[in-house]
């Protein structure tokens, strides 16, 4: 367990989310809405952008409960990026749980773990298994 | 028995006066409470020469079950026929999934094949789906053997969780038999989470 400060991120939760994508595709079997092809979700200053987003909303309230995406996911801040295979942003925990061979970095050095949880408000980040810090030879 | 010959007599004197009398009333009511007979000028020629001068079919409906198992309806107010094609006025589509799950589609006017084949609904399209999407664009393609629609342009749409603009959509029943929406051409959510 490795806890992180993302300085470029404090996002308000309450702020207006924005999705483009390609295309979205609404099923009734699924249920679901699924976004694919060039997904970007921007909330204030981060980006979490993936190859496909499938949007989980309350059928009662219309609020959006979970954005998970999938298929490579890069969540880009002011000062920090962090890459994995897949992405959950759950809106209202307001935290964005990366797993599946995860890499952060930040300036200069780049820490990779198995799984990551970031609370976008405050920034902070929690890295878990087998955490490795990467020190990078040829950074200024 | 004197006195009610007598009472029985003047009775009938009495009734030979007065029923004819009230027949006599009776049938006048006939002639001076009449209504007038209706002049000649409320029939309405005009339209009769309009209706007769042109073909137009008042209030067609079109049904048929398309190859994706949904029941398609289209009718409208009147469809005139021009050349191989009908234009309808007011058009409404009504498309049943067999999965469950309808949608509609209005507009302001529209044509339909001569052949029944495909319908195509413009003049700013309003479609609403079970699934609490809907949807305005300039106007929807109805293939009614396929039972696909396609939208003729970018659309606005008012999805449950927020408002979102399209560059297309095909509405087509998915495998599972409910209906399925594929917003494609560049699609943009925006969503305001409640605080």
């Amino acid at each position: 367990q490795t806890g992180v400060a993302l300085g470029g991120l404090s996002v308000d939760p309450s702020a207006e989310v924005e999705v483009t994508a390609d295309s979205l595709t609404v099923d009734r079997a699924g249920g679901g809405a699924t976004f694919a092809g060039n997904v970007v979700i921007g909330q204030g200053e981060m980006r979490l952008s993936a190859a496909r987003v499938e949007v989980t909303y309350d059928e009662a309230s219309g609020d959006i409960t979970r954005l998970a995406a999938s298929g490579g996911v890069t969540l880009a801040t002011a000062s920090e990026a962090a890459e994995a295979e897949e992405a959950v942003y759950d809106l209202t925990a307001g935290t964005v749980t990366m797993t599946g061979e995860v890499l952060l970095t930040q300036g200069g050095t780049a820490l990779s773990s198995e799984r990551m949880v970031v609370d976008i408000a405050s920034g902070n980040a929690q890295l878990d298994g087998r955490v490795r810090t990467v020190l990078n030879p040829d950074a200024p | 028995m004197a006195g009610s010959i007598s009472r029985h007599s003047r009775l009938v004197g009495w009734a030979k006066v007065l029923l004819p009398l009230a027949a006599l009333c009776l049938l006048s009511t006939m002639f001076l409470l009449a209504r007038a007979p209706g002049g000649t000028s409320d029939i309405p020629f005009a339209e009769i020469e309009e209706i007769a001068r042109e073909q137009r079919i008042a209030a067609p409906r079109f049904s048929g079950v398309a190859a994706n198992g949904a029941d398609i309806e289209v009718s409208a107010r009147t469809a005139r026929p021009e050349g191989a094609l009908f234009t309808i006025d007011a058009p409404r589509a009504r498309m049943l999934l067999p999965g469950g799950g309808e949608v509609t589609v209005t507009s302001g006017s529209g044509t339909i094949s001569a052949d029944g084949r495909s319908a195509r609904l413009t003049d700013l399209a309003h479609v609403d789906s079970t699934l609490g999407y809907q949807m305005e664009t300039a106007g929807m393609e109805a293939d009614l053997d396929t039972g696909r629609l396609s939208s003729l342009g970018p659309l606005e749409v008012r999805a449950p969780y927020g408002a979102l603009t399209a560059g297309a959509l095909t509405l087509d029943a998915s495998d599972a038999g409910g209906e399925s929406l594929v917003f494609s051409g560049g699609v943009r959510l925006l969503y305001r989470p409640e605080p």
